[in-house]
């Protein structure tokens, strides 16, 4: 019951950096996220190249900018967790998204406090983006190509 | 004995199967952060044995990262290399001057080189990643060129261009870089001479592997990482023509040897061995020296020994602290 109440991670997301081997690359990446506006701490695993950033939910927050960032410094994206925050199409949570989101799955299962998987190509390796569209074939073209929760 | 010594480190990274691409010598396929500055002071020393003068090259490199995928870089060379000028007894010069008795050059500003980077494929995986890279180059040089093999940093004006292929797996990194040079021709008037070297091609081998730390605590880990980098690289004889009439150094192979065979077609293999000291997982101290393994480069005399410095200027528009974030 602890853990569920220590709720910091609504406001954490968790980026898997591909490509990385060495801290001075890990650098270059935490170098350009910080300067996104909506970033307020980070802390990246060397080891494991995950990324934890904090976010500040005082200011809108662009999940592509934040992966953007990661290829800007000349790497890939391996996974991208995101905590629940409100679109045009739904409100949820505290922060507010500049994206339009679609659900996959039902959304009665989803909770606050969980991280979703982000998926698009840009918030995962290809192979499992490649996946990911076998299984989304039965949604509009247009949807596919727009960031999408997924229930972790 | 030093090819003993390159023989046994060579042998030493083929047991070794790990590195980092940060690669003194050779460019890897990877590219600047977009956006970000970074600059490189380096220096090269070897005495040239014939005269027992230590020369010198000194260059300041800067570099910046238009996207992420594009690099640009601008070199300006100084050294005490090269004459500005031939002298106006062209056979004597090209006879003596690598000895003690003919006056040394002192220092010049070489040139300028431009190099541009493309990296048009990426692979990457969880601690590996597979890239390949286009590159051009261009070089400005403003001193007399005298020797058949071009090098375009800062020493010899004219073009290249080429493709990198980098591999990184954990802790090891491999390269390998292939060229192409065509050098410019030298023209001074005063003496109606033209100078060209000769058309090169060339493939480097660089390898890489990161000794200290096996595992990152934070970026303030002291890196410590060893380079093994090498070059094969062939070139055509240089072509010297003064009043319109070709100069055949040829004819002096016996008399003046040196001559003849700094000026001929060659093919070499090098080899350069670094230690790399990285700080604050940014700026890096490198440390190493060169030596022929096959045939030599008549640009230096072995050991040519090499130091540089490296660190990227981050633009941090909006500076991020690390801070616990509040509580609700």
């Amino acid at each position: 019951m602890f853990l569920y109440f220590d709720t910091n991670a609504q406001d954490t997301v968790r980026i898997g950096v591909t490509g990385l081997t060495c801290s001075s690359c890990s650098k270059s990446v935490e170098e350009e996220m910080r300067k996104i506006s909506f970033v307020q701490s980070i802390f990246m695993n060397l080891n494991s190249n995950e990324a934890t950033v904090i976010i500040d939910d005082s200011q809108p927050v662009d999940w592509m900018k934040l992966a953007k960032s990661v290829y800007n410094a000349g790497f890939s994206i391996g996974y991208f967790y995101v905590p629940a925050c409100g679109s045009s199409n739904v409100y949820f949570g505290q922060m507010s998204c500049g994206d339009v989101y679609h659900y996959i799955g039902s959304q009665q299962v989803l909770h606050p406090q969980e991280y979703y998987v982000l998926v698009g190509k840009f918030f995962m390796d290809k192979k499992t983006f490649g996946k990911w569209e076998k299984q989304l074939k039965y949604l509009p073209k247009a949807m596919t190509n727009v960031p999408i929760y997924y229930y972790y | 004995m030093w090819r003993i010594i390159s023989l046994i480190l060579i042998n030493f990274i083929s047991v070794l199967v790990h590195a980092q691409e940060l690669f003194p010598d050779a460019e890897p396929a990877s590219t600047v952060p977009k956006g970000v500055f970074g600059y490189r002071l380096m220096h090269k020393s070897f005495q040239e044995t014939s005269s027992y003068r230590i020369k010198n090259w000194y260059g300041i490199r800067v570099m910046y990262g238009i996207t992420s995928k594009w690099t640009i870089s601008t070199t300006l060379g100084i050294s005490n290399h090269h004459f500005q000028k031939f002298p106006t007894d062209i056979y004597n010069y090209f006879f003596n001057h690598h000895l003690n008795i003919y006056p040394a050059p002192g220092y010049h500003i070489e040139g300028l080189n431009f190099y541009t980077k493309y990296r048009f494929f990426s692979l990457d995986k969880h601690h590996q990643h597979l890239r390949l890279a286009v590159f051009g180059e261009g070089c400005k040089s403003f001193i007399a060129h005298d020797d058949a093999e071009p090098t375009l940093m800062t020493d010899n004006s004219g073009v290249g261009v080429g493709l990198i292929a980098t591999y990184l797996y954990e802790r090891f990194a491999v390269s390998l870089t292939g060229g192409y040079l065509k050098p410019f021709k030298y023209y001074q008037s005063n003496i109606d001479i033209t100078f060209k070297s000769g058309n090169s091609a060339y493939m480097e081998l660089s390898t890489g592997y990161r000794i200290w730390p096996a595992a990152y605590s934070s970026y303030s880990d002291f890196n410590i990482n060893f380079y093994a980098e090498f070059m094969f690289k062939e070139y055509g004889a240089a072509k010297v023509e003064q009043y319109g009439v070709p100069v055949d150094f040829a004819y002096y192979s016996q008399s003046y040897p040196y001559a003849y065979l700094q000026l001929k077609q060659n093919a070499y293999i090098d080899s350069r061995f670094y230690l790399q000291l990285i700080e604050n997982s940014n700026s890096r101290f490198d440390l190493g020296f060169a030596i022929p393994l096959v045939s030599r480069s008549y640009t230096y005399w072995g050991p040519m020994f090499l130091v540089q410095y490296q660190t990227y200027l981050y633009n941090d528009k909006k500076k991020v602290k690390n801070k616990p974030i509040s509580s609700r």
